[in-house]
């Protein structure tokens, strides 16, 4: 499978976009209970919803919503993974699109990035000011 | 008399069905993926009903045993979108006839993927495209 960059194609405006707003100022213990905490999300985040969806594709159908395949599934594990590693914030949010593809959203005030594995494998982000895409880039084609 | 095939005004609401899970309840936030064109489906256009045909539950009806909101934008703010989004009544259906159908030919499974696509799900996933959001609606 195809490794995953993201880091390698982030601009320095979405690294602003996505800043954690960590306290340097405070003392390293603190950062590290941050780090540690914000990692853990992910962990669930990867556990309780990318491999349960996995595991049970039905309680993601609907009508009109076909549920993703494990090779999808399996992309959106390792993005996260690597987003993770990269000390991102965890999204905001997690959802499956009508075909069968995932995209993690982090929404911060007027701004929004999605991450978005399509049905078809490829992988691109997106940045939105507002409703503007004043970014997007495929990070996987 | 009107059979669904007139031209749609400005002033006319539409309905949207969302999945539960694409609705935030807290924020109030629509995901723009309920407003995504699916690929074997939405071949001519994104479909929504039109509110003088129908009512808002029956609009939500969706899958037994499910929970859905209803999405209801109002046609003229479609129109005055950047990019615009067209509204046209489709009234004929491969497996019958409904006067409350109507399509966005703007949103299509073929140009799912386009810039211009996603940001028309942005737009109409927000005010003014979006006037409010009705439910949640259980289909029984």
């Amino acid at each position: 499978m195809p490794e995953i960059k993201p880091n390698l194609f982030l601009s320095s405006r979405f690294q602003n976009i996505i800043s954690t707003n960590t306290d340097t100022e405070s003392p390293v213990t603190s950062d590290t209970a941050w780090k540690e905490s914000k990692r853990l999300e992910w962990d669930h985040l990867i556990d309780h919803r990318l491999i349960e969806w996995g595991r049970d594709p039905a309680s993601v159908a609907d009508e009109g919503v076909e549920p993703p395949t494990g090779e999808i599934i399996q992309l959106a594990i390792m993005l996260a993974q690597q987003l993770r590693d990269a000390e991102f914030p965890p999204p905001s949010s997690i959802l499956v699109d009508p075909n069968g593809g995932i995209v993690l959203i982090f929404r911060l005030q007027e701004s929004k990035v999605t991450y978005h594995i399509w049905d078809d494998a490829t992988i691109d982000y997106c940045i939105f000011q507002g409703t503007s895409l004043v970014k997007r880039e495929y990070i996987k084609k | 008399m009107n059979d669904g095939t007139e031209p749609i005004a400005d002033v006319e609401l539409l309905y949207r069905r969302i999945p539960a899970a694409w609705y935030d309840l807290t924020t109030g936030i629509i995901g723009e993926l309920a407003l995504s064109p699916k690929k074997d489906r939405d071949t001519t256009g994104l479909s929504v009903s039109r509110a003088k045909y129908k009512t808002v539950e029956q609009a939500a009806l969706g899958q037994s045993g499910k929970k859905y909101f209803v999405a209801v934008l109002i046609a003229g703010e479609l129109r005055r979108a950047q990019p615009a989004i067209q509204i046209v009544p489709q009234p004929h259906l491969p497996d019958g006839y409904d006067a409350s159908h109507a399509e966005l030919p703007d949103l299509t499974a073929g140009n799912r993927k386009d810039n211009d696509t996603l940001v028309r799900q942005e737009l109409l996933a927000t005010p003014p495209c979006l006037l409010r959001v009705d439910g949640p609606f259980f289909t029984p």
